[in-house]
């Protein structure tokens, strides 16, 4: 007899779940590094950051989001690892999500390494 | 569906011989001159690519040596500058582009499909296009020097230097042309390799059981799609600019030369990684071998395969820290750039684990790897140290990064390389090659690697700019450089020295048998070599080390009903690999080649007049319709 989250980890709609970590935490790292380094070029003389630390908040959220939807799935997944028929979905699912929150916490550093330097220098440094 | 699975307990029925031999003539490659030009099946198409890669990485390794001789003393006169400037570029193009890239693609072409259970790849005359576009593209490239027109702006190919202002001629025509040819059979391989990885898995191979060099395969084809695009678009700009008048990279007219470094940086950066990947899977395949136990962090080691695809297409700004970009803006790409420390650390520190207290069998593949740990750890330190700016914009374009680069390419792709040559050798011709001569080779390449490259890092700091064809006395770079160049000639002989060996055993090497070092995966399930179908039964997979797993056993389960009269294989779901349909794959014909040689007049005649283009646009539709012309023996009856 499975239990809630046990079935929809088994799902069509869990098994697509599986990979929002690691879909959305690369993405989002990537958005936040891509639109910062826009972001540079349009706010030199414009003497305002926040809009860096908004793009910081959102990736951040993002990641977030997707890492907690891995691990509630992986958690998921493990009250079925030991259930004859879907044991190896199961432990596959379970596979995919664990190295999701691991790509979502690695996004995540990512972001915050790279926000570090907005605090020391001004946009407009050493541009030509 | 036909198709059934045994589960190993009951007795299979066996092929009779006439079964099994209609069964081998059914995947049997043709035979004579025209039959060279027809075959599709991946082993076939995949060992043509490792040699003929080889054949590229040893001429490309020879114009190396002559540029050391040049650089061995001050002022030397063995090479003119223009020589000089056409060798480096056409050894650096050569390296990434006619080696680096086709030989991993040929091992994973070779070796994937055996590996997870498959008798071909997903599209056999894809493959076989792919392959006989690089030939033609990289021999023309080659051809170029001989006939004394090969481009000389470096492998980078930066504008303006690449403009026609200031190379005219046909070189850099042909390196647009070519390169983007190239691109093409880059790409196709990729699809393959990606679609014969998600469908045609055995069945029970689910994605948390594949070998981790099939990971490292997938990613890197991955990796392939979306990197070679950009410089497939900016090649095709810079021809433009060149043959039609646009105005893409000239800024007099409106253009950007930033812009081919952006877009060539966004494909140049990856590619550093697409070559490596497969290295990286080389090794987690190689280390548990000769530690004879399961790899320590499989999880943790797809992270740090899919991590650094991903990463990996974050940094490439890197290489433009000096050209006077934001600093703000290129410090983010410098935070990236430290970070894809990370996941490379993960791996290293699992191998090490790996090793850590096991019975360690140190034969030439795991020497390699060894060797490999200690280069490339030094190399990826340095290339910590140059993705920090202020460092960059004080060792950028001199010596410290060409000894960088080398050590992470040489010692992070080709020892590995070599080491999985060794290692699959057997499987591919039936002979182990000798141990002896591969000990000696692999200490002559550890030690001239190290002695012609750690002192660039020495020159590099005094100032010694690249691709400078020679300098002064007084500068004091004299004996560095001579130490650099005789570490040269022991790298050579080393690398020679295996050449040596794998020819010399095809004929007096011992034979191998089926699985001569005690290996987990099922590409050694076969005979070595293996017959044209690679698996007489396509095995069921439960665990990621299906051969230590069912050691002890009589038998073991598989998958039987397959037909002997068509090429068929098993398709299966792409995360369970659950049985889902047979499909007949189409089996051999000239129309590859011939596609391949409609396409290439097409590339080459543009460098002729644009409307070239036409000429191989058409001809190339003509003979696609047809390659896909639908022939009756592989209709589904």
């Amino acid at each position: 007899m499975q239990n809630r989250s046990e079935k929809i980890a088994l799902s069509k709609t869990g098994i697509l779940a599986m990979w929002a970590g690691w879909l959305f935490g690369p993405v989002a790292w990537a958005a936040h590094q891509n639109v910062s380094y826009g972001l540079t070029h349009l706010l030199c003389g414009a003497g305002a950051k926040w809009p860096f630390y908004l793009a910081t908040f959102l990736a951040l959220a993002v990641v977030a989001a997707a890492g907690y939807v891995s691990w509630w799935l992986r958690q998921a997944t493990l009250e079925a690892r030991d259930t004859g028929n879907h044991a190896v979905a199961a432990s596959r699912g379970r596979f995919v999500a664990t190295v999701g929150v691991l790509i979502c916490a690695l996004s995540g550093t990512g972001i915050l390494v790279e926000t570090i330097p907005v605090l020391m220098l001004d946009a407009c440094a050493g541009a030509t | 569906m036909s198709v059934t699975s045994n589960s190993g307990q009951e007795p299979i029925v066996a092929r009779t011989p006439e079964e099994v031999e209609r069964l081998g003539a059914t995947w049997q490659s043709p035979k004579g001159f025209i039959g060279w030009f027809m075959p599709v099946n991946q082993r076939v198409i995949g060992r043509r690519f490792v040699l003929t890669a080889f054949v590229f990485f040893f001429l490309a390794g020879a114009l190396g040596v002559l540029m050391r001789i040049q650089l061995m003393s001050p002022e030397n006169d063995f090479l003119s500058p223009d020589l000089y400037n056409q060798f480096f570029t056409v050894h650096g193009t050569a390296m990434m582009f006619l080696f680096a890239i086709p030989v991993m693609e040929g091992i994973a072409i070779y070796v994937v499909p055996m590996m997870v259970g498959a008798r071909d790849m997903a599209f056999p005359r894809l493959n076989a296009f792919g392959y006989y576009v690089y030939l033609i593209g990289g021999t023309v490239f080659f051809g170029s020097l001989l006939l004394g027109f090969a481009p000389s702006a470096g492998w980078f190919n930066y504008v303006p230097l690449a403009g026609k202002e200031y190379s005219p001629g046909l070189g850099v025509g042909i390196w647009t042309t070519m390169i983007t040819f190239i691109e093409v059979s880059a790409l196709t391989a990729a699809v393959e390799i990606i679609v014969t990885i998600l469908k045609l898995r055995a069945p029970g191979m689910t994605l948390a059981r594949m070998p981790l060099f099939v990971w490292a395969a997938l990613v890197t084809a991955f990796m392939i799609v979306f990197a070679m695009p950009a410089v497939i678009a900016s090649s095709s700009m810079l021809v433009l600019d060149r043959q039609v008048g646009t105005h893409f990279f000239t800024p007099e007219t409106g253009g950007q030369p930033l812009l081919w470094q952006h877009l060539f940086w966004f494909f140049g950066h990856p590619e550093v990684y697409i070559i490596l990947m497969p290295a990286l899977g080389i090794i987690s395949t190689i280390i548990p071998v000769f530690t004879q136990r399961p790899i320590f962090g499989y999880t943790a080691l797809v992270l740090s395969l899919v991590a650094t695809g991903f990463v990996g297409f974050g940094l490439w700004v890197h290489h433009m820290f000096t050209t006077g970009l934001p600093q703000l803006g290129m410090t983010f790409f410098m935070a990236a750039s430290a970070m894809i420390a990370i996941p490379q650390g993960i791996q290293v520190f699992c191998w090490i684990a790996s090793l850590w207290g096991g019975r360690v069998r140190f034969e030439t593949p795991l020497l390699y790897v060894l060797g490999f740990f200690v280069i490339f750890v030094a190399g990826g330190i340095t290339g910590v140290m140059v993705a920090v700016i202020p460092f960059d914009l004080q060792v950028h374009d001199t010596f410290f990064l060409v000894a960088h680069f080398h050590y992470v390419l040489i010692g992070g792709a080709v020892f590995p390389l070599i080491g999985g040559i060794y290692y699959w050798y057997p499987k591919m011709f039936g002979r182990m090659m000798d141990e002896r001569l591969g000990k000696i080779s692999f200490w002559l390449a550890f030690i001239g690697f190290n002695v012609t490259f750690f002192p660039m890092h020495q020159l590099g700091l005094e100032g010694m700019p690249r691709r400078i064809y020679t300098y002064l006395g007084e500068l004091g770079w004299g004996d560095l450089n001579l130490l650099a160049t005789l570490g040269s000639l022991v790298l050579a002989g080393g690398f020679l020295l295996s050449l040596f060996n794998a020819v010399w055993s095809l004929w007096r090497g011992e034979p191998a048998g089926d699985d001569p070092w005690g290996s987990p995966t099922l590409e050694w399930a076969t005979p070595s070599p293996p017959p044209n179908y690679n698996h007489e039964y396509i095995p069921i997979v439960s665990g990621r080390y299906p051969l230590w797993e069912r050691r002890g056993q009589a038998s073991q389960p598989v998958v039987t009903g397959l037909r002997d009269d068509r090429r068929e294989v098993l398709v299966t779901s792409v995360l369970d690999a659950e049985p889902q349909a047979v499909a007949v794959m189409p089996g051999p014909t000239i129309w590859p080649f011939i596609s391949a040689v409609a396409a290439s007049t097409g590339f080459l005649g543009i460098l002729y007049h644009p409307s070239f283009f036409l000429v191989g646009f058409f001809g190339a539709a003509a003979t696609f319709t047809m390659w896909f012309w639908p022939r009756r023996p592989w209709r589904d009856d």
